[in-house]
């Protein structure tokens, strides 16, 4: 289904998991590179996109990110970096952040995927490795022998 | 069905029934035998050769070599909802093949296929669809705890982390991280994201540089190759030992030790260079040079042999070259060693590959009193040493001795013999080439004159010659050259300072010069028993390391090895199988 507006923009409806419908210019959407291909091949005509692995909830963020990456030009580069900065600190907690993640990889969207990286490895440095299986529920699957094997071959960078 | 509507952006294609018997996690390193994975290689070519819409002529040569080929990381995972197949095919065609599965129409039992390939920076990309059997759409239960995201996400994240201390520190986490951090695919993904880096805010800075002097200096070190460095001081201390031991002409034992400038960098803080791991040490342990993060040691044998050693002190992986036997006039300042790049830019495009059996030459120059100079010269894949003469325009060294150090750049060993640069390639003697210096920066020795310290340093990749002078009655002057032009020899004076008035309470007897391996205004040097760190633009110096006035070193022997770490450590390659002992 595309509408029309009044600037003639076109519109895509993007369908989230849990059934959210946005309504979001053509222009805003391309920035999602899956979504681009998916326009290209004619897949937005027939109505709205399904995204099944994105919750509304993790989308409202993903189109307010693009939103403002599709309106700003080069000359603003700084003012997007703090916009940026701003945008993960919103996300607040490594939960969201990883959903976010997951999200601009399946929409393909090379921006937010570098930056949400970025700062999720900003988290992990400076942590142990125990923090680090803590702030994921990771469990630790290395035998007591393993551990100790891994921990001397890598003694070194723990100094 | 939709191929027949003539839509051309849709390809259908049936993967092989094999693909439900992949494992959620693999992985393909180069040393990974690849006849066990033979079956998987033939899938994932299957899937290469049914991209027919994709109408890449190069495609069609990397799939035809992709069996023996298949060189980089290749990793399958299945978190539920979408499954991505990363897969490097090829680092030498830089055809990078990745594949998103983005959607699940479970009614038509096919998924769609994201596939994006690039080829020579081009990227273009193809939604296909795959009909499949429902039976290997992954399952949400995992046996794998933290499956909370898959591993191409985990190692966008990883190689963001700033230096390989914190992915080294991650190995610990699980064994997922664990191999995920070992595979080859990380270590290129790591080592690309942050050359990349390091080479765009290099740019940026070079941009800002003229309203931004100072600023971008500050910098420097932090946008340079994101390198740590050091420079290491090494001395001698002996000490007659009691009673001589019987069976050694030697009345003395030595130790090497050494002063660590710069120990407020973390990997240098701790790490003391033990060398406990290399044995066994005899006598007369010595570091001879350092390449990167690679040191050369080496001790003496039965009175008349050298065992050498190539050791990476961070990882302490090592390997005992062949003995050899000792030449004239010993070793030490005279010693260099030339590898070939363990990182190798591949295409124009900024793509980097690994070459983890990169060769390597170790050289040392040898000159007794009086005698004809032998260059001794060791080859990675022979592993066999070899000794001939110097050449006849390579004996043009002044007292017997070669006046510089000796230093590695573009993969040829150079030093200053007092009248020329000498640029010694060991891998094609034939290219051998002098570079000319100007006139100021030669050497005369007028009688009475000190003779003044010479010093070759590599900075930002540049040859850098450091003289200190101070002539009977004068000053004594700091001059630094740097070689601006590397094939026509132009060497531009970048620094002429007077150290008595920067260091008024010193005498200065200075030892030990190296430049800082990034910074062009830091020097380093000895004055006396003291490491100086001193900054040639600004005048301001600080005592950094300290040799102990109990133990008298012996000049001859002191050392300056600037070691520098790279992203990624350097690893060391086995030694070529030998039929029999080479002494």
């Amino acid at each position: 289904m595309s509408i029309t507006t009044e600037n003639n923009e076109k519109m895509i409806t993007l369908m989230s998991s849990d059934g959210e419908e946005f309504v979001v210019e053509e222009a805003v959407a391309a920035q999602s590179q899956t979504i681009k291909h998916l326009i290209e091949d004619g897949c937005s005509t027939e109505g709205s996109i399904p995204l099944p692995n994105v919750t509304g909830r993790v989308l409202s963020e993903v189109i307010q990110y693009c939103k403002k990456h599709s309106s700003s030009d080069d000359k603003e580069e700084k003012e997007l970096e703090a916009w940026d900065a701003e945008f993960v600190k919103a996300a607040d907690d490594h939960v969201a952040l990883t959903d976010l993640m997951m999200a601009a990889n399946f929409l393909d969207i090379k921006g937010l995927l570098d930056l949400v990286a970025q700062t999720l490895a900003n988290m992990i440095t400076g942590k142990s490795p125990e923090e680090v299986r803590r702030m994921w529920n990771i469990k630790n699957d290395f035998t007591p022998e393993e551990a100790e094997k891994v921990r001397k071959e890598n003694q070194w960078a723990f100094e | 069905m939709l191929s027949s509507d003539g839509n051309k952006g849709l390809a259908w294609f049936y993967v092989l029934s094999s693909l439900s018997s992949l494992p959620s996690t693999w992985f393909l390193s180069p040393s990974s035998d690849l006849s066990n994975f033979s079956v998987d290689d033939n899938m994932l070519v299957e899937i290469l050769r049914r991209l027919p819409s994709l109408q890449w002529e190069r495609v069609g040569e990397v799939v035809g070599k992709i069996p023996c080929d298949f060189v980089a990381g290749l990793f399958f995972n299945s978190p539920p909802g979408y499954t991505p197949i990363v897969a490097n095919t090829n680092p030498y065609s830089a055809i990078v093949a990745r594949f998103s599965i983005c959607s699940l129409e479970s009614s038509s039992r096919s998924v769609s296929l994201l596939a994006s390939m690039s080829s020579d920076g081009n990227n273009k990309r193809r939604r296909v669809l795959v009909p499949c059997s429902s039976s290997w759409l992954p399952s949400p239960s995992s046996d794998v705890s933290d499956f909370w995201m898959d591993d191409y996400m985990l190692v966008e994240i990883l190689c963001r982390l700033p230096s390989i201390n914190w992915v080294v520190r991650c190995m610990s986490v699980s064994k997922r991280w664990y191999h995920l951090i070992s595979s080859h695919y990380f270590l290129r993904r790591f080592i690309n994201h942050h050359l990349i880096n390091a080479a765009n805010a290099q740019e940026e800075e070079e941009e800002e540089d003229d309203d931004h002097d100072s600023e971008g200096k500050n910098n420097v070190l932090a946008n340079y190759r994101n390198c740590f460095f050091n420079v290491i001081y090494g001395y001698t201390d002996y000490a007659p030992s009691l009673p001589p031991p019987l069976h050694s002409q030697r009345t003395h034992t030595y130790h090497y030790r050494y002063v660590l400038p710069n120990q407020d960098l973390p990997l240098f803080r701790k790490l003391g260079f033990d060398f406990s791991y290399l044995s066994p040490i005899e006598e007369d342990f010595e570091i001879l040079t350092a390449y990167n993060d690679l040191l050369l040691c080496s001790t003496h044998v039965l009175g008349k042999y050298r065992q050498m050693y190539l050791c990476n002190p961070f990882t302490k992986q090592w390997v005992a070259l062949p003995l050899t036997l000792e030449g004239p006039g010993g070793f030490g300042k005279h010693t260099g060693l030339v590898c070939e790049p363990h990182c190798v830019k591949i295409g124009k495009e900024n793509e980097y590959t690994l070459n983890s059996q990169y060769r390597y030459r170790v050289v040392s120059i040898q000159k007794g009193f009086r005698e004809v100079a032998t260059i001794n010269i060791y080859t990675s894949e022979t592993g066999q040493w070899c000794r001939f003469p110097l050449a006849d325009a390579l004996q043009r060294v002044r007292n017997g001795s070669l006046l510089s150090n000796v230093v590695t750049l573009n993969g040829k060993l150079h030093w200053y013999n007092g009248e020329v640069v000498v640029a010694f390639d060991p891998f094609n003697t034939s290219k051998t080439r002098f570079i000319q210096v100007s006139p100021d920066i030669q050497y005369y020795s007028p009688a009475g004159d000190r003779t003044p310290s010479y010093s070759l340093s590599v900075c930002r990749d540049s040859l850098r010659l450091l003289k200190v002078h101070s002539p009977p009655g004068f000053h004594c002057t700091a001059m630094v050259w740097e070689l601006k032009d590397y094939k026509s020899g132009t060497w531009s004076l970048e620094h002429k300072v007077n150290l008595n008035s920067v260091m008024q309470e010193y005498n200065l007897h200075v030892s030990g010069l190296s430049c800082h391996p990034t910074d062009p205004d830091i020097i380093y040097f000895m004055e006396q028993c003291d490491a100086i760190h001193c900054n040639l633009q600004t005048g301001e110096w600080e005592i950094v390391g300290h040799i102990p006035r109990s133990n008298r070193m012996t000049k001859s022997t002191s050392r300056v090895l600037p070691i520098v770490l790279p992203l990624w450590p350097t690893p060391i390659p086995a030694l070529p199988p030998q039929d029999f002992p080479s002494v």
